[in-house]
């Protein structure tokens, strides 16, 4: 019998564990999470997380697995793989033989550099047991100081003001979540936490941890200003875990390198989600981190190995909660060089539509959700929408893709 | 408790109890009803726990403009009777009302 074997059971190893059975697959399916949890969601570790403890997030019950006919495994970790007899080892000893192999290893936060282990109080965000302690230490502290203007560092100021603690953010770029987000929605946010008193410091890092017995007490940022914090969250980005690949002689570059099938320089083996750099061609290949790109890799994989490839055709959307408002965005629209603006900041409803040479890349919405997913149909139906359109008077994408889709194809 | 009736396309029927508050998707998931997903775990964003209610004798909540324009992305053709199922929260109001699963999710 045929044998799947899935490594991690995060959001795109869950996913294809159970596209693979509803997909028909005839084999076995082991899908091995190394966390002492059954499978769960992210997104509400900062969110819901810190600020209810009751928060479910697992993905699915317990029962749903053996009901499934998945056998999954949890705290159990894959340590090897041996791609010359096609079998991981687990931290169990076991051997597992595998026909197919898919890693879902995902991503891992990354950690202040040069500090030593065993300082209490200086936390990273990843999983449910890191949710907890953040959740907890917010609970008792005051003042809370957060490394990092990203999304998970904003969610958590978010968080940290809503429980009414001192909540400072430094970041290293001049706006925050620069790397993902236009200057106009950043600008926006970062008059949203200021407003909602959290300190942001821009194009500033940290240059001294300060540590009292064991314990973080302040941070100093690198401008000279100092801050006394109860405890510091550190949320500079996540890191692929390509480690395991890298250890197996697969082509790894910040990451688990995939073609556009999602294959590695291993045929019998696939990487989907945080983990997996998609290249196609010469470019750089891309590397998304969001729900969405777990979930349609999964599907894709799981219906690769049913026999049903089709198209790789995914649209790319993420969302993030902060401050009571919500960003939606549709596309990359990393490398952009020109956006344009509909809508009214002052009042949180507005879109920006972002271009790169004149190529629509794709938009941020805030207060916008029909703006956010007709620029989801724009984008899947690759229609050439061009910023002077943008800017008639009037536009409104879901106006615009509706005409498109309507009006008859050219002969 | 209340109790929610699901019929799945192939005509099988599901009868859950569903705590007050408890969303028909979050209920059908820790039920594992095959379905409906909820991949975004109820943040509407991505229309796969679409319903068809078929019962207009029970008291929906409004639909918001979310949720309405979600509805248009859903994978299986909308209907007058489409719903969000994370948008509707169990209630002793809701208690027997049934909803239809379409065909697909995505």
């Amino acid at each position: 019998m045929r044998r799947a074997v899935i490594v991690g059971g995060g959001q795109a190893g869950y996913t294809v564990a159970v596209e693979l059975r509803r997909r028909g697959w005839q084999g076995q399916v082991v899908l091995v999470q190394e966390e002492n949890h059954l499978p769960y969601q992210r997104p509400p570790l900062s969110k819901a997380a810190l600020t209810d403890s009751g928060t479910d997030v697992a993905l699915a019950p317990a029962d749903a697995y053996p009901r499934h006919g998945i056998d999954l495994r949890t705290g159990q970790a894959v340590v090897a793989i041996d791609r010359d007899r096609c079998a991981v080892e687990l931290s169990t000893g076991q051997s597992l033989g595998y026909d197919h192999l898919v890693l879902a290893t995902g991503s891992t936060a990354r950690r202040a550099a040069g500090v030593g282990s065993g300082i209490e109080g200086l936390l990273t965000l990843r999983g449910i047991s890191d949710a907890d302690m953040l959740r907890r230490a917010m609970e008792r502290g005051t003042s809370m100081g957060i490394v990092g203007g990203g999304f998970i560092g904003l969610e958590i100021a978010s968080a940290g003001r809503k429980l009414g603690l001192d909540t400072v953010v430094v970041e290293a770029q001049p706006n925050l979540m620069q790397r993902v987000v236009s200057r106009p929605t950043s600008a926006y946010f970062a008059d949203l936490h200021r407003t909602a008193g959290t300190v942001v410091e821009l194009s500033a890092q940290s240059s001294e941890i300060v540590v009292d017995r064991g314990r973080v007490t302040g941070l100093v940022t690198t401008t000279g200003r100092k801050y006394d914090v109860d405890f510091l969250l550190w949320a500079v980005g996540a890191l692929p875990r390509d480690e395991l690949a890298r250890a197996a002689g697969l082509e790894v570059d910040r990451g688990v390198l995939v073609d556009s099938s999602l294959r590695t320089s291993d045929p019998a083996i696939s990487a989907i989600g945080d983990c997996a750099v998609r290249k196609t061609g010469d470019g750089p290949g891309e590397r998304l981190e969001s729900v969405q790109n777990a979930v349609d890799q999964a599907r894709y994989v799981a219906a690769r190995l049913t026999g049903n490839p089709g198209p790789y055709a995914t649209v790319p959307w993420f969302w993030s909660d902060q401050c009571g408002v919500r960003l939606q965005i549709a596309g990359v629209t990393q490398g952009h060089d020109e956006t344009v603006v509909v809508g009214d900041r002052a009042a949180g409803s507005f879109s920006v539509y972002c271009f790169g040479g004149g190529r629509f890349l794709g938009a941020e919405s805030v207060g916008r959700p029909a703006d956010h997913l007709a620029v989801r149909r724009i984008l899947a139906a690759r229609a050439e929408l061009r910023p002077q359109e943008v800017r008639a008077d009037g536009f409104t994408p879901a106006a615009w893709i509706r005409e498109r889709l309507d009006r008859p194809a050219r002969v | 408790m209340p109790k929610a009736t699901y019929r799945a396309a192939d005509g099988a029927e599901s009868v859950i109890e569903v705590d007050e508050g408890v969303s028909l998707m979050h209920a059908a998931i820790s039920a594992g009803l095959d379905g409906i997903i909820g991949e975004c775990g109820g943040n509407m964003m991505c229309a796969t726990c679409h319903v068809y209610v078929s019962d207009d004798v029970k008291p929906l909540p409004p639909m918001s403009e979310s949720e309405d324009a979600l509805l248009d992305c859903a994978a299986s053709p909308r209907r007058a009777e489409s719903r969000l199922g994370c948008q509707i929260a169990m209630s002793d109001a809701l208690d027997g009302i049934v909803v239809e699963l379409p065909e697909d999710q995505f």
